[in-house]
């Protein structure tokens, strides 16, 4: 029997900066939160789990990321600049946005990666994973990590240098 | 218009600071506690539907196989009526204990006599009705001032005690008595407690329910080999967790009206704490021991340790949450009961 009570005094803390971190919206993050720990309840009854922490934030992380996705489909549907991260509009944007705007750039993009390669990223870029240990939580080898990871930043290259090139030309006109 | 032919790219040294951020937003923030809460309901709540889910596709397999669904039927009568039958001896036996604690309050006038060698033949089956040892607890000094619990974490609890709940740790009756104090009796100058019977299955269940927000009992003394019944009497989410080192642990969320979980058996002698993990001021414990001679004192400290024991020397120990333990040397004469007053008083408090 898992000791579910134990479980989240050891692990909350942990998935909960996983999806706090990825889910502005406080809701978001406590529904994200406890639809984690369900679904590892069914995870946990199918098969034995060798590292628990890895295997929740992998679930958190991309439990995370499909609400974060929805959430800016959603709001791209109803404005004008769709999905637009609240990126400082001035020509250099970096140098002057602020910690929160440079992190909101960045979950505008990852909800543009592919699932794969989002969940590589954050389990190793945010999460601090090993990419052995991304490998086991995600059941792949550890080059396939490497070549994802490679995949995701340049994706994100892209993605993010796309944002600021239309906001500069918005600019412009 | 200044764009470019390529399509623009971020740097590396951008993707960089914005993961750094990224990495350190929402850190300091803490698990709410309220989230703890509500994301156990949750777990419960998915257990439940998935045994609910088990039990319907576990009938609609049964409504299915015919002629061997109306044999299990036969069976399952049969299985039924053997339960009730063991469910209403073991609830026998349950009245029997909670008599037992009743009893223990008022300590026999004269103590009774056993001959000698009636008692060897009946040290393997200690009974109410000739108790070894009896006497009573109190506790001298100024009465402590209970504790009021603070209740807010839940509010279905707090309005179940709308003058407030208080700490039960040190429960002390109108003459001084000091209930939940488990006396026990143990060797002393070399004489053998008579060898118990040998337990291969369990015999009796111990209940200790989850009633208005608070264990009762407050102190449980068992048998190795007895199991203990866990009821959940409150209609509202309670998780009992066991805090046990040499005993089968358990953790049971119950999140309502529950008639009985029942333990694995006992295993060793042990004292251990029981706790809700939902509602922190919800705490019991449960001593276990490898012989039958041990009491636990009623609301006015009266205790009654059953009997026989064989004549010898032997010591008494009480043990209290708050006030610790407490040993006294005793010696059984011509099967005669002893008693055995004991005090308990502040400066043993600890602290």
């Amino acid at each position: 029997m898992v000791d579910w009570d134990g479980m989240i005094d050891r692990e909350g803390p942990t998935v909960w900066r996983t999806v706090r971190r990825l889910l502005t919206h406080r809701a978001d993050a406590e529904e994200c939160f406890q639809e984690t720990f369900v679904a590892a309840l069914e995870l946990w009854r199918r098969e034995p789990v060798q590292s628990p922490r890895a295997a929740l934030q992998r679930i958190a992380t991309a439990r995370a990321i499909d609400r974060l996705r929805q959430r800016y489909r959603e709001s791209a549907r109803r404005s004008q600049a769709p999905g637009c991260p609240a990126v400082d509009s001035s020509p250099s944007p970096l140098d002057r946005a602020s910690a929160a705007e440079l992190a909101e750039a960045l979950r505008v993009a990852l909800a543009d990666l592919p699932p794969r390669q989002a969940d590589v990223f954050c389990l190793h870029c945010l999460d601090g994973h090993s990419y052995s240990d991304v490998a086991d939580a995600l059941g792949l080898s550890v080059d396939a990590v490497g070549v994802l990871l490679h995949r995701a930043r340049a994706r994100l290259r892209v993605v993010i240098g796309g944002r600021w090139n239309m906001k500069r030309v918005e600019v412009t006109r | 218009m200044n764009e470019s032919s390529n399509p623009p790219e971020a740097s590396d040294a951008a993707i960089d600071s914005m993961t750094a951020a990224l990495r350190d937003a929402g850190a300091a923030e803490p698990l709410p506690p309220e989230l703890r809460r509500t994301t156990l309901e949750a777990l419960w709540v998915a257990d439940a539907a998935r045994h609910e889910r088990s039990a319907s596709s576990r009938g609609r397999l049964l409504r299915r196989t015919g002629r061997l669904a109306a044999v299990l039927t036969i069976v399952a009568c049969g299985v039924g009526a053997a339960a009730l039958g063991v469910r209403s001896w073991r609830l026998s036996k349950e009245h029997r204990a909670t008599f037992h604690i009743v009893r223990n309050a008022r300590p026999p006038a004269t103590a009774p006599a056993t001959a000698p060698a009636e008692a060897e033949d009946l040290a393997n089956a200690p009974s109410e009705e000739t108790p070894s040892v009896v006497g009573r607890v109190r506790f001298v000094g100024a009465r402590p001032v209970p504790e009021k619990l603070d209740l807010s974490g839940d509010a279905a609890c707090a309005a179940m005690h709308p003058d407030g709940l208080f700490d039960e740790s040190v429960l002390l009756g109108d003459t001084g008595g000091l209930a939940n104090v488990v006396l026990s009796v143990e060797l002393a100058g070399g004489v053998a407690l008579p060898a118990p019977q040998p337990v291969t299955t369990p015999t009796f269940a111990a209940v200790l329910d989850q009633r208005r927000c608070r264990f009762v009992p407050h102190v449980l003394a068992v048998r190795v080999g007895d199991q203990v019944v866990i009821k959940n009497s409150d209609n509202l989410l309670h998780n009992v967790q066991a805090l046990t080192v040499n005993n089968p642990p358990f953790n049971i969320g119950q999140p309502g009206l529950d008639r009985g979980y029942r333990t694995n058996a006992m295993r060793a002698a042990e004292r251990y704490r029981v706790r809700c993990s939902v509602h922190p001021w919800m705490n019991a414990w449960v001593n276990v021991f490898a012989h039958p001679y041990f009491a636990v004192t009623n609301p006015d400290g009266a205790y009654a340790i059953p009997g026989p024991l064989p004549d010898g020397r032997y010591t008494l120990t009480a043990w209290h949450e708050k006030f610790g333990e407490k040993q006294a040397k005793f010696e059984l004469k011509d099967g005669k009961a002893v008693t055995m007053d004991l005090t308990f008083d502040a400066p043993t408090l600890p602290g």
